[in-house]
Formats: structure tokens, C-alpha cells, sequence
């Protein structure tokens, strides 16, 4: 900007708004038409001059805060599409994995074959003389593998089950206990999502064990 | 925030929500007219984002740009979808949206947030004289300032509004 632009500098402002009384419409007009800084300056005050005309004066007062816990909520839902997108991931690797050793499903159960950790449920004692031993339950295809501690039971012969709302049981195989047994695996066909809680029962039937998964 | 943040992990898409969350409501609200609707279209927004975050080249668009393009696609399929079933039977059906409506509206919320952006001398000038219509010398009068302080406002006004539209990527 030349020494000579400063005194309209500032008049081009309410020129582009249309504002500018004519008789110094008439003095910039003259200066600008023989300066093409002050034409480009113009030419960009009038296009700014232009973008208000599509706003509504009224909105500007309005408050318009997205609601609170909006930004958390779409978190969540970021983690549970990924969690989705995981398992449906490990299912068609587990789906491949155990169709190659279908020979013996038992097979497939023993491997562990992906690292799903599982849902960690401790088995609490429903009689004397027994100690809460950990249990965990894994989503498989075919239903749910059930991993249980069962070096500190005492021997003897048990079954396992798995518990649904409406409290049919679901065997999940059965066990002898002996000394360091060690890890038991097991199957049953009821999905995990399916069970609300977890047994073991000594052979006559009495429940020994009881894990709540869920109400 | 950082251009590059990855929007994969939850910290991106945290910090690009606390930078751009509430522009994207802003737009939804203007051009959907409806807040719930709004908070859908920011939540598909991101998710949106989320899933396809390997596209978002920082090289080709800004991240702002990007995200409002995806929520531009996003509005426009609520604003289609609420046409095609009104919630409510005897309320008058909105007008299906066009595309068209949709960009004039993202234009002008653009404007809007430009608007927001300059200073607060600079827009209470541009209100008074530009959408109030009022004399240059009674706006100078309650402000307390000479009236050349006034157009110089104006002047200074518009060229901010001007720069923060450009920042925005907003085409003149
Ligand atoms: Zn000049």
C-alpha cells in the first residue's frame, strides 16, 4: 500500500457494504480505478461483503453447544465397533482353524486356539469344606470352552454346567478330580452370551460350585 | 491439533472431536433444523471417520475439511431419510433437503463460524451497520468512538472475515 492509498484505505470497507456517501463514492472510485492494489483489496472486502449476505443475524446469538457427553458417547461407540470388528475377526480365524482339525472337536477345544481371554469367573463354594477355585470362559463357535482349576477340589467325580435365564442347565462335561489335576477343559454348546452363571455339581447332583456370571 | 494424529485410536478421534465437534453440530443443527437429529449426524460423522481413516490424507484436505465433507454426505442422507418417513403424522413434512440445500447451509454456517472467529469489535460493527442498517455515526455514538473508527472497524472487519473464511477453505 502507497503513502497515497491510506487516506481511502479505509473507505473501501463501507464501500464494499454498499455504505459510502456518494460524494466520496466518487473520490475512491477515481482512486482505485488507477490503483490495483486498492482494486484487489476491494475486490476481496466485496466478496467477504458478499458471504454475510447468506447468514441469518439472528442465529449469530444462538448458542449452539453439541450436548454434553457427546464426544464420551462417540468414544464408546469407536470401541464397540472395534470390539465387533475383533471378534468377527478371531471368529473366522477360529471358524478356519477348527474346521482343520473337525477329526476330533475336543481337538479344537485343547488347543486354545486364539488369544480371547475370556470371561474370568470365580467359582464360589456352596457347601463346607471346599475353596473358590477360578474358572474361564471362553466364546467358541460351537459355544463356550471352560477352563477350571480343579487341583484344589477334593477327588471324586464332577459335572459342569453352564446355567441359562431360565435355569436349565447345559452340561459342559465332566471331570474326576485327582491330585494336581491341574487345568480341566470342557465344552458346552451354549454360547457365552447364553449363560447367566456357572456350576459344579458332585455326581448325585448337588452343587458344589457356583459362578454368577450375569443377572 | 496434530494434523497427523492418527483417527485409528481413541486419543485422535477424542482430540478431533474436542477441535471440531462442535463446529460439525453447529452445521448439523443449521441445516437439519432438528438437535437430535444433529447429534446423529456428528456421532455417524466420526464413526465414519473412524472406519475409514486410512483415506484422510493431510496432504490432500485438512482434517476440518475432510471431516466436514463426510458430515456434508451424512446430512444429506438423514435430511433424505427424514423426508421420505415424518416422524410425526400431522406435522408438516419438512421438505426433502437437496444437496443443494445442504451446501448453501455448510456455506453458511461457515460464514457464520467466520463470523465468531474475528474479533468482537469487529463483528458488533458488522452487526450494527451491515444487518441492523443503522447510521454509521449513531453506531459511533454508542460505542463512544469517532466515526472514522467505525468504517475503519468495518474495513478491518471484512478483511478478518475474509482471512478466517480462507483459513476455513471456504471458496470466495
Ligand atoms: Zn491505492
Amino acid at each position: 500500500m502507497s503513502e497515497g492509498c491510506r487516506p481511502f484505505r479505509e473507505q473501501l470497507g463501507p464501500l464494499a457494504l454498499g455504505h459510502l456517501p456518494d460524494p466520496e463514492v466518487a473520490s475512491v472510485r477515481a482512486h482505485v480505478d488507477g490503483c490495483a492494489d486498492c482494486r484487489e483489496e476491494l475486490r476481496a472486502l466485496e466478496e467477504a461483503a458478499g458471504a454475510l449476505a447468506l447468514v441469518d443475524p439472528e442465529l449469530l446469538d444462538e448458542p449452539l453447544a453439541p450436548p454434553r457427553g457427546l464426544g464420551d458417547r462417540i468414544v464408546s461407540l469407536v470401541r464397540e465397533e472395534r470390539l465387533l470388528e475383533q471378534r468377527r475377526r478371531r471368529r473366522r480365524l477360529t471358524g478356519l482353524l477348527a474346521a482343520a482339525v473337525l477329526a476330533g472337536a475336543l481337538a479344537a477345544v485343547t488347543l486354545g486356539i486364539a488369544h480371547d481371554p475370556g470371561v474370568r469367573v470365580l467359582l464360589e463354594p456352596q457347601r463346607g469344606g471346599l475353596e473358590a477355585i477360578p474358572a474361564r470362559l471362553v466364546e467358541r463357535p460351537w459355544g463356550t470352552e471352560v477352563r477350571l482349576e480343579a487341583s484344589g477340589l477334593p477327588a471324586g467325580r464332577y459335572v459342569v454346567w453352564l446355567r441359562e435365564p431360565d435355569d436349565d442347565r447345559v452340561p459342559a462335561g465332566s471331570f474326576d478330580a485327582v491330585a494336581d489335576a491341574g487345568e480341566v477343559v470342557l465344552a458346552s454348546a451354549l454360547a457365552i452370551d447364553g449363560a447367566v452363571g456357572i456350576g459344579v455339581s458332585e455326581a448325585d447332583g448337588t452343587t458344589v460350585l457356583y459362578g454368577h456370571l450375569r443377572d | 491439533m496434530d494434523p497427523t494424529a492418527t483417527l485409528r485410536g481413541e486419543p485422535g478421534i477424542r482430540a478431533a472431536y474436542a477441535a471440531y465437534g462442535a463446529e460439525l453440530y453447529g452445521f448439523a443443527v443449521r441445516s437439519l433444523g432438528d438437535p437430535g437429529l444433529a447429534e446423529e449426524a456428528v456421532q455417524e460423522t466420526f464413526l465414519r471417520a473412524w472406519r475409514h481413516s486410512e483415506r484422510f490424507d493431510p496432504e490432500v484436505a485438512s482434517l476440518r475439511t475432510w471431516l466436514f465433507a463426510i458430515c456434508r454426505h451424512v446430512v444429506v442422507d438423514l435430511a433424505r431419510r427424514r423426508a421420505a418417513r415424518p416422524l410425526v403424522a400431522d406435522a408438516v413434512a419438512p421438505e426433502a433437503a437437496s444437496a443443494d440445500d445442504v451446501d448453501r447451509a455448510l456455506t453458511a454456517w461457515q460464514v457464520e463460524e467466520a463470523l465468531r472467529r474475528i474479533g468482537e469489535d469487529h463483528r458488533r460493527v458488522l452487526i450494527e451497520v451491515y444487518y441492523r442498517a443503522r447510521p454509521y455515526a449513531e453506531v459511533a455514538a454508542e460505542l463512544g468512538v469517532p466515526v472514522g473508527t467505525v468504517k475503519s472497524r468495518v474495513y478491518y472487519g471484512l478483511r478478518a472475515l475474509r482471512l478466517a473464511l480462507e483459513e476455513m477453505g471456504v471458496e470466495g
